[in-house]
């Protein structure tokens, strides 16, 4: 191969990694928005996060769908006063809601449509709970004012007609701005391609339900009653942290007499959901507690039940309270960890409420306040300033939100040696001297043989510099002490290196002897350079050469392979004895 | 031909053929190209090792995959560290 074509074979692949990192620099791919993950915030590649974006309206959509296909079957259950399988469904409707909401907050979406689509979403969620207790309300006036007018208690029947005729004004109410936002939710899913059918549904089924309870003359059935549950409630309004009491009596009517029951369990259930439970006295009478923790702020409907008796349904209005959220955060420790503690208040602490303690707006830790309010959390920042503050959302709490203010906090991790986790460095320092290890077996090892039965090397070898796989020349063997001259017979100078220098050696000199005469018999110049088996491969087409190649095999055996037991030196000396009268000339 | 020329060639027509895969999937990857040269240089050394001599062109390329292991080993550990680390 001339060193041209040498220089043109490197110069190709040299040519072509340049060719392709020149494709490449006008845009480097950083990252492989398939392949990679990112290790860190830090790593965040604007690019590819606009793709996650746009990658995730496979989480969005189907969102949007469930809380469209919701709607319509809710607003049914209420019209047919089903109104525990409407609870039901707003409950599923509000989970639905509060993960589309952290979506769009997640993906940054609050600028566009579909963060529009999801304060439609909210607020309908809130008017639907709004129709849900409005019309329970209604149906338990239409029931008192039939109890009225069998009484003929006409003072009675006007206070309830009045406020059944409020109540239908609200519902009105709650349809028209129910309408406007059903009409911004089914633009939105239409452009993005979902089914709205549901939602259009929802609202015909309102608009029915407005135009029935507006028409005259509705009929309701009211069931006979045997037994009767009263209930008031005091205060009928109130804010977080308020006790309310409810009371009332168990009466069964015995002939023309009401008789009171006594020991019966009687519960207090405010949007069907039981809260809390007592049993009547002998008067048949009956108090209930309960003070006002993770309700919704607006209008609940409360109404008592002992077995399959159920008291006339009564409303509590529960007012929304600022709230106010305090933060102090320690001094960063040695591993940059910080302490952040703080009260949440609403007129009075916040129990076992979440709350969000969020450093450089980007990293979220969640924590719970205990009875007193009080909060405590531990948060690991690296190097650098740091902004936290705490927040508390207020989701399912009739208490508005708020965030504390932001304190800063400087870290600096002045030992370098606590950062230097001992487990990975271990792990690295094991891996690297295994294959370090692997490396040096590689070098020590020999082909076809492993290293460990590789003899030692006969000592004392030949004097001079330590050649082991290119000859030297004859006139580099300086004869030892006390030897003959040069002229000495190759027989007696390989007995005499024999005894003195050990098989190798001697096999040695009995190869050079025998190379030199082979390269003048084949006019090689140079024949030093080279190795017994490329000088066996350059002799061709000469008697001598097969017997020569036989030679060189056994001697590399000895000379090389180590095989210098009795047998070996039989078999060397056998070859040498056979090879050399093919050569021609003196043994000299 | 002789043995050197031969290994350097097919050691070349190796290295492209991983290059040109690695361009047409749009990935090119250091780590992965210098685990599949190292690979390929290894399979070579072994196909063309003598048994009783060690040419001196050999050696030098022993010394080069020794040292190509170590790196190969750098490479694990680091991979290694950055499971550990999530």
């Amino acid at each position: 191969m001339t060193p041209r074509f040498r220089l043109l074979l490197l110069a190709i692949p040299i040519l072509g990694v340049i060719g392709a990192i020149a494709a490449i620099s006008a845009g480097p791919l950083i990252y492989s928005l398939n392949a990679e993950t990112f290790n860190s915030p830090f790593h965040e590649n604007p690019d590819a996060l606009k793709t996650q974006v746009l990658n995730s309206t496979d989480d969005v959509l189907p969102l949007m769908q469930d809380l469209m296909d919701y709607s319509g079957p809710l607003v049914l259950n209420i019209r047919l006063k089903d109104y525990e399988q409407a609870r039901r469904d707003l409950e599923i409707f509000t989970q639905n809601n509060n993960k589309f909401r952290s979506l769009v907050v997640r993906l940054d979406m609050n600028e566009s449509e579909i963060a529009e689509f999801s304060r439609s979403t909210a607020r309908q969620k809130e008017l639907l709970q709004d129709l849900a207790n409005s019309s329970a309300r209604l149906d338990a006036l239409q029931n008192l004012e039939i109890q009225y007018r069998e009484q003929g208690d006409r003072n009675g029947l006007v206070s309830v007609r009045l406020e059944g005729e409020e109540l239908k004004k609200k519902i009105h109410g709650i349809y028209d701005e129910y309408k406007e936002n059903s009409e911004k939710i089914t633009t939105t899913g239409e452009t993005a391609g979902l089914n709205t059918e549901s939602e259009k549904e929802s609202l015909q089924e309102f608009d029915a339900y407005v135009r029935e309870i507006e028409s005259p003359g509705t009929e309701v059935y009211t069931p006979t009653r045997t037994t009767q549950l009263t209930l008031a409630i005091r205060p009928e309004s109130g804010v977080y942290g308020d006790r309310i009491e409810g009371s009332g009596q168990l009466l069964t009517q015995s002939g023309l007499r009401a008789r009171s029951e006594t020991g019966k369990p009687v519960t207090l259930a405010i949007d069907t959901v039981p809260v809390t439970a007592s049993a009547t006295d002998p008067f048949g009478r009956y108090t209930l507690n309960f003070t006002i923790g993770r309700l919704t702020a607006g209008t609940h409907s409360l109404y008592a039940e002992s077995g399959v008796t159920r008291s006339f349904i009564e409303t509590l209005i529960i007012v929304p309270v600022n709230s106010t959220t305090n933060l102090s955060v320690s001094q960063p420790d040695a591993r940059g960890e910080v302490l952040c503690t703080g009260l949440v208040l609403a007129g009075r602490p916040v129990s076992q409420a979440p709350v969000e303690i969020v450093w450089d707006k980007t990293h979220v830790t969640r924590t719970m306040t205990d009875a007193d309010g009080l909060f405590s959390a531990t948060v690991r920042l690296p190097n650098g300033t740091h902004t936290i503050a705490a927040r508390f959302t207020g989701d399912g709490y009739p208490i508005r939100p708020s965030q504390s203010e932001p304190q800063v906090v400087e870290v600096i991790i002045r030992s370098i040696i606590p950062q230097i986790p001992i487990l990975p460095l271990v792990v690295a320092i094991g891996i690297l001297s295994l294959f370090a290890g692997g490396s040096w077996y590689y070098l020590r090892r020999k082909a076809g043989r492993p290293a460990a039965d590789i003899p030692a090397p006969e000592s004392p070898a030949l004097p001079g510099p330590d050649i082991r796989d290119e000859p030297v020349p004859e006139e580099e063997i300086p004869a030892g002490p006390g030897e003959p001259a040069p002229m000495e017979p190759l027989a007696a100078r390989y007995a005499r290196i024999l005894n003195s220098g050990g098989l190798g050696a001697a096999a040695r000199e009995v190869y050079l002897h025998v190379a030199g005469r082979v390269a003048r018999r084949l006019h090689i110049p140079r024949h030093t350079a080279l190795t017994p088996r490329e000088l066996s491969r350059s002799c061709r087409k000469e008697p001598f050469c097969p017997q020569f190649a036989t030679f060189v095999a056994v001697y590399e055996r000895v000379r090389y392979g180590g095989y210098h037991a009795a047998p070996a030196r039989d078999e060397f000396e056998n070859e040498m004895k056979n090879t050399l009268p093919h050569l021609g000339g003196d043994d000299h | 031909m002789r043995k050197k020329v031969l290994a350097a060639i097919v050691l070349f027509i190796w290295l492209m053929v991983v290059g040109s895969f690695m361009l047409l999937a749009s990935r090119i990857d250091l780590e992965i190209f210098f685990v599949l040269w190292l690979i390929g240089l290894l399979v070579i050394v072994e196909l063309m090792d003598t048994r009783f001599s060690l040419p001196g062109y050999l050696r030098y390329i022993k010394y080069l995959v020794a040292a190509g292991i170590v790196i190969f080993g750098g490479i694990v550990a680091q991979k290694v560290l950055e499971i550990l680390a999530k």
